[in-house]
């Protein structure tokens, strides 16, 4: 007869919390939305259409340009990415879109 | 991307992350490992990369856009709740070998080859000598969110086949998993880099680990087992899975730690691939990198330094292509590619005096490239570095040494790092043999990263009593 096992789970518990996600917002009317760009996949050309389309929708939509931030990818991100909370905070933003994902 | 999103919604402001189709299920579970569940992403249709403009924004326009302004004002969906998972002593399956390499690929446990069934008395007796706290945690997977327990790794290796005396290996490499430095979120990248360790240290061969033929091939039980627990580890630790966070388009296969020629080394007197990262030849230690690709340069020929150095040169120049976009664009100043030279010539430097920093010297003036080309390579043939940067603009921007700009003519040439100590050299493989193996790393994709080997049994479960 063949030899039978009990085994165990070759994974382990996530030790991060589950966190609430930030309340959306109501409109975009009014709003200071920051573009966040890791400078790859052609964000160059779609965050400036995306800022004429917001615009073109919510007219008192004000952009924070990706240009604000930096690369947000690549050998320095972790400090970047570290400091964007108070970043954001400290340029009043309300949202951020971020990109490219690729 | 999403880790910016991550930060934005850490501090209370919503965000929405634009992801080209089919990166869902890594967004998603970089989410998931950061404690956020289900954040907003807008997708685009197909790859940018591969639209000319005008279909690109039109296909944004029409799809894209509204996904973010959803993503931003819709409704606050509800967070999703985790289904309860197993502990770690709960059995998860039970049957024989069939039923149990059944269960574990149905559930994407295992690298496709068949497992050693991972009993909790299998686990157990793994750990058994070495005084390690099980429960002990070295940190967390930043992909996953997951613990990077000694029971999960002791699990995993029991799995691989490796043995107990592998475990402070595998702990080093846990380690280095576990350091920011290393970038092991990146593990799943699209370009499919997988890590290559390098074992360095006195007790390398009582390990059991091959440095001579066959260095960097299955067979040897040492650099095999712990080779693929590092396979089994990011799977089941990290969820690099291609249902997870793991995007290679192609990937590689699961690499063999590869051992260094320790005799030869002392022979010649020249330092371990270690030393480059602040440990001596007396030291135990582990060194990994993620690799792109490699070229074997063969049948090299000549009996001096100077014949030889122009056909390594080019090796090296062979497996620098979108990679050179760590010189500048997606990493900085970390192209830092690997040269493994076999033992027979390592010794024809060292025999006409050269040092490995001689060596290095060499190699860093003779592997160069046209500018055009290393200009193409990282802005019009790829699109990882922005801007379609000229070499002499990175120059005077001073994010790279004059040597990229000697010359405004656009066929000169131009190193593939920044300076001579970015050239690794190793010394592996048959001795008698005048071959050499170059492999491109990845840059902050998996940074090299070095730990020592402690092979101290740990003193987690002993009873201390009264501070003594």
């Amino acid at each position: 007869m063949e030899p039978t096992y009990a085994v165990v789970w070759p994974r382990s518990p996530r030790g991060v919390q589950t966190r609430r996600k930030a309340d959306r917002l109501e409109t975009l009317e009014g709003a200071r939305v920051a573009f966040l760009w890791d400078y790859l996949f052609r964000g160059d050309v779609l965050f400036p259409v995306l800022e004429q389309e917001l615009k073109a929708s919510f007219p008192g939509t004000e952009i924070v340009g990706y240009e604000e931030f930096g690369n947000l990818h690549g050998a320095d991100e972790k400090e970047r990415v570290g400091r964007l909370g108070d970043e954001l905070h400290r340029r009043h933003v309300d949202a951020v879109v971020s990109g490219m994902g690729c | 991307m999403l880790r910016a999103s991550i930060a934005a919604e850490a501090a209370g402001i919503p965000s929405v992350s634009i992801i080209c189709e089919g990166f869902d299920g890594q967004a998603s579970a970089t989410g998931r490992g950061h404690g956020f569940d289900g954040l907003p992403l807008a997708v685009t249709i197909g790859h940018v990369d591969s639209q000319s403009t005008e279909i690109m924004i039109k296909n944004f326009v029409n799809s894209t856009v509204a996904q973010v302004i959803e993503g931003l004002c819709g409704a606050d969906a509800d967070d999703a709740v985790e289904n309860e998972e197993p502990t770690a002593l709960d059995v998860v399956v039970s049957g024989d070998i069939e039923t149990i390499n059944e269960h574990f690929i149905g559930h994407s446990w295992t690298d496709g080859h068949p497992i050693l069934p991972p009993t909790r008395g299998r686990v157990e007796a793994f750990l058994t000598n070495s005084g390690h706290d099980p429960w002990k945690t070295l940190g967390v997977a930043a992909s996953s969110g997951r613990d990077l327990t000694i029971w999960s790794i002791a699990v995993n290796a029991v799995m691989a086949g490796c043995r107990p005396e592998h475990l402070p290996v595998l702990i080093a490499i846990s380690e280095v998993l576990a350091d920011p430095g290393y970038g092991a979120e990146h593990s799943g990248n699209t370009t499919g880099a997988d890590a290559l360790i390098v074992v360095n240290g006195p007790n390398a061969t009582n390990l059991g680990f091959n440095h001579g033929v066959g260095a960097m091939r299955e067979g040897t039980h040492a650099n095999t087992s712990v080779g693929r627990w590092l396979r089994l580890y990011l799977r089941n630790v990290f969820e690099f899975t291609t249902d997870q966070h793991d995007k290679a388009t192609f990937g590689n296969s699961t690499r063999v730690v590869l051992a260094e020629d320790a005799d030869c080394l002392t022979e010649i007197g020249w330092p371990p691939l270690s030393a480059s990262f602040g440990y001596t030849a007396g030291d135990d230690t582990i060194t990994m990198a993620r690799m792109n690709s490699g070229t074997i340069i063969g049948s090299v020929f000549g009996s001096t330094p100077d014949e030889i150095i122009p056909y390594l040169a080019n090796g090296l120049t062979r497996v620098a292509a979108w990679d050179l976009t760590h010189v500048y664009g997606l990493g900085h100043d970390q192209f830092q590619p690997l040269l493994v030279i076999s033992p027979i010539l390592a010794r024809t430097f060292a025999s006409a005096g050269w040092s490995k920093g001689d060596v290095q010297e060499a190699l860093f003036a003779h592997a160069r490239i046209p500018a055009i080309t290393f200009e193409k390579m990282i802005g019009e043939w790829s699109n990882l570095t922005a801007g379609r940067r000229r070499l002499s603009n990175l120059v005077a921007e001073g994010v790279l040494p004059s040597v990229f700009a000697e010359t405004d003519d656009p066929d000169r040439l131009v190193p593939i790092v920044t300076g001579p100590e970015r050239l690794m050299i190793a010394v592996a493989g048959d001795p008698n043999r005048t071959n050499a193996y170059a492999l491109s790393n990845d840059g902050p994709h998996g940074w090299w990263t070095s730990k020592q080997i402690d092979h101290t049994p740990s003193s987690d479960l002993v009873c201390n009593i009264g501070g003594s």
